[in-house]
């Protein structure tokens, strides 16, 4: 069978050339592939394995293509000279092929291996990120929760700091050499150290004390609590020196500071300034003292008056009766004189008394002080000054114990600048007396405050803590109760008296008294004499325990016209008051001690009285200037009232007043 | 034992290959029995090749088109590997030339209708490619 050759030929001339196309389009491909992952191994493969393919592929086609045309040239020797390489070159390319099929497997394997590690690692880096997420939301919730311990303990620190700073008492705490750590506000006041200035400085620099009378340095007491581990107090009157110099008297104690095991870290002292406190005691002292004379001096007041009734009744009386041309007048005159005194001193005494009220009166302080001073000062080398506002609130005030009090401080002025000097006197309207002041004052009332300020040598400090107490001077003929007085006065009237003196001298006593809101009185003095009224043979009953002075006013009145009726006590009054009421028999007014030792007094008998007649005029007498009763004897139903010792018009006064 | 008689059978059948004048020449016998062992190992490559992807059971796309590309080149390998050895026995008679070129081919036996069709290897061939060349797209396009 004879085949034409021509297929053969073209068919290889054809497929040599689809063949490089192919050869060509497969190394794209297998370069595009390996371009994407060029760190895959497989594909490195891949790549290479086609490589060889198309090396083969070209070659070969090449090597055809060459061949149909050199033999159909007619240059079929030149073919032959080429053949061989193109052989070999073929043949090498399918030696590299083997070599690279044999190597697919192990490719393979590494590939897979390779992958799965990937894989694996992408699992494990994965499973390694969850654990690290799972660490790190641990630890964003370990750091949050300690974030939030750490606030509340700020928020913890911050309340006991703020608590600390807070605290009314001063707190420094130390460490164990004794170097101040940490102050209060209340310590920084009280020092003077700021914290930052004693942060670190010795105890002792910061906490200056001393002992308030010997003035010797005292040692805080760091030492002694930190060798005995236990609350020390500091000893009594101690006296801190702040830095700037002030003085405060203060109470303390110090206290070990222990960690958890116990063991002490430090100190902490708290003291507190009581000088205002011990101020306020020696003003209750001070009154104490003046409450412990007013007992005395209401013991003795009852019996004392009553002996100077008689005695000035009687030198009234006397001189009354006799002739004033008479030798004798002068000498009666002078005992007067002398029981004026006595009385005046036992009206003094009497200011100390309990319970004793001051009869107020609504007035204006201003004019009282101006009257007064003027009238101490008259005919004196020391000049005053006023500083007195028109509009200066009023107060109820006794004015005549108000007077008392501006006398004794003029006259102490006056004798303290023997050779001339100036008082000032001022007066003002406060509405928020001064925090030193409290507690004795109420800051949410009114109060007018006077000054009075001399220029003599002032008190020395030693003793001005002593001047208001009783039977305390310095003066030779002093009686040590005309400050005395003065305070009680003024604590009577719900007010307050402090002094004051100064190194470079002078002394400057302040008073405060509260306002009123009345109005104030007009009513101008009567003379004694124009009242009386010559008695029209009055029945005049005179009840009093004491004999001597039942008689004088008997005596008294009847010199002057009266019908006289005389009892020892309130049951006989009302006894001899009800027979007279039986005889139709008009008891014009009844004359009644207050206090009966041991008997029925006026008080009582006033009420029984007034039960069987309410019309009865009844006088309270007693020695008690200052009795309740006596500056409010309307409230207890009497008419009017009279203090003993009394003289002749005084009595006569009264009881024109009260009759009807 | 197998593969030492393959082997030895292989060899001898190389080694009495007679040069063939109407096909390419591969530098005598020395050149063409080198040539035929590059066949040989070409094909155990790609046998080893073949047996190794269908071993592993490759479902993803490509693989099948390069397991064709395997089986076309591992037949064209066969093909062109007796071509060559056929070659050595067609006598220039069998050639019908005319200007100094072969016009037609004069067959006698199974291994001359062998011969010639061994002369249209492309037709294994191309597919061959073509298939690598699918399967590197298939590749390509997965990325």
């Amino acid at each position: 069978m004879i085949v034409p050759w021509a297929p053969v030929e073209i068919i290889d001339s054809i497929g040599s050339i689809l063949a490089l196309l192919l050869a060509i389009g497969c190394l794209q491909q297998a370069w595009a592939w390996y371009r994407v992952r060029h760190e895959d191994i497989f594909r490195h493969y891949i790549l290479l394995f086609t490589l060889a393919i198309v090396v083969f592929a070209i070659s070969r086609s090449c090597g055809h293509l060459i061949k149909q045309i050199l033999l159909l040239s007619g240059r079929e020797h030149i073919w032959h000279i080429l053949s061989p390489f193109s052989g070999a070159i073929t043949t090498a390319t399918f030696f590299i092929i083997f070599a690279f099929s044999l190597y697919y497997q192990r490719v393979k394997i590494i590939h897979t291996e390779l992958e799965d590690y990937k894989n694996n690692l992408e699992e494990m880096v994965a499973l390694r990120t969850a654990e690290l997420e799972e660490t790190n939301f641990s630890l964003e919730n370990e750091v949050t929760e300690r974030q939030a311990i750490q606030k509340a303990l700020e928020t913890e620190r911050e309340r006991l700091a703020v608590t600390l700073r807070s605290i009314g008492d001063g707190v420094i705490t130390t460490d164990i050499e004794g170097r101040v750590i940490l102050l209060n506000r209340i310590s920084e006041q009280l020092t003077g150290w700021t914290q930052e200035e004693a942060a670190g400085r010795p105890i002792a620099e910061v906490f200056n004390i001393i002992d308030e009378f010997t003035r010797v340095p005292r040692e805080p007491p760091v030492p002694k609590v930190l060798q005995y581990g236990q609350v020390v107090d500091l000893a009594n009157h101690t006296t801190l020196i702040a830095k700037n110099g002030v003085e405060r008297s203060i109470a303390d104690s110090g206290a070990p500071i222990r960690d958890r095991e116990s063991r002490i870290i430090g100190v902490v002292l708290v003291f507190r300034d009581i000088t205002e406190t011990k101020r306020l005691n020696e003003e209750l002292n001070k009154a104490q003292k003046l409450e412990s004379v007013g007992v005395l001096a209401g013991g003795i007041a009852h019996d004392f008056n009553n002996i100077l009734t008689a005695i000035m009744g009687n030198l009234n009386l006397a001189q009354h009766l006799m002739n004033p041309k008479d030798k004798i007048y002068p000498l009666l005159g002078a005992a007067d004189k002398a029981s004026r005194r006595a009385k005046s001193l036992t009206q003094q005494l009497l200011t100390f008394a309990k319970g004793g009220n001051p009869v107020k009166k609504t007035t204006n302080l201003g004019q009282i002080i101006r009257e007064t001073t003027d009238f101490v000062l008259h005919g004196s080398s020391v000049q005053c000054s006023y500083d007195i506002p028109t509009d200066l609130w009023l107060t109820d005030l006794d004015p005549g114990q108000m007077s008392q009090v501006i006398q004794n401080l003029i006259i102490n002025a006056r004798q303290a600048m023997s050779a001339g000097g100036q008082i000032r006197i001022k007066s003002s309207n406060i509405s928020t007396p001064e925090a030193e002041i409290f507690p004795v004052l109420d800051p949410e009332s009114k109060y007018i405050k006077t000054t009075i300020s001399d220029d003599g040598p002032g008190i020395p400090a030693d003793i001005i803590k002593q001047i208001f107490d009783p039977y305390f001077s310095t003066k030779e003929k002093g009686s040590g109760l005309g400050l005395a007085i003065s305070h009680s006065i003024i604590s009577k009237h719900g007010g307050f008296i402090k002094a004051g003196s100064n190194s470079e001298g002078g002394t400057t006593f302040t008073i405060y008294l509260p306002v009123t809101t009345g109005e104030q009185s007009n009513n101008s003095p009567n003379t004694a004499q124009s009242l009386i009224k010559p008695a029209a043979g009055e029945l005049i009953m005179v009840m009093d325990d004491e004999k001597m002075i039942r008689e004088i006013a008997k005596m008294i009145l009847e010199t002057n016209g009266f019908e006289v009726i005389t009892t020892k006590d309130g049951a006989e009054v009302i006894e001899v008051y009800q027979q007279y009421q039986k005889a139709k028999k008009t008891i014009s007014a009844i004359i009644m001690d207050l206090t009966i030792p041991g008997g029925m007094g006026g008080k009582e008998a006033v009420t029984k009285i007034l039960a069987l007649n309410p019309q009865a005029r009844i006088i309270a007498s007693s020695g008690y200037s200052n009795d309740p009763v006596m500056t409010d004897f309307h409230s207890y139903g009497f008419c009017a009232a009279i203090t003993k010792p009394y003289l002749i018009n005084d009595l006569l006064l009264t009881i024109t007043e009260a009759l009807p | 034992m197998k593969r030492i008689s393959a082997l030895t059978t292989l060899c001898l059948a190389v080694l009495q290959a007679a040069p063939a004048l109407a096909v390419q020449h591969h530098g005598g016998t020395e050149g063409l029995v080198a040539h035929q062992i590059g066949h040989l190992l070409f094909m155990v490559g790609m046998a080893y090749l073949l047996i190794s992807t269908w071993c592993e059971r490759h479902s993803a796309p490509g693989w099948p088109q390069f397991t064709a590309f395997l089986i076309f080149i591992l037949l064209w390998n066969l093909l062109t590997f007796s071509g060559h050895w056929l070659a050595e026995y067609i006598l220039p008679s069998q050639f019908q030339n005319h200007a100094g070129h072969h016009i037609a081919f004069t067959i006698h036996s199974s291994a001359d209708m062998l011969f010639y069709l061994s002369r249209l290897d492309h037709l294994l061939l191309l597919p061959a490619l073509y298939f690598l060349f699918l399967a590197l797209r298939k590749w390509r396009r997965q990325l």
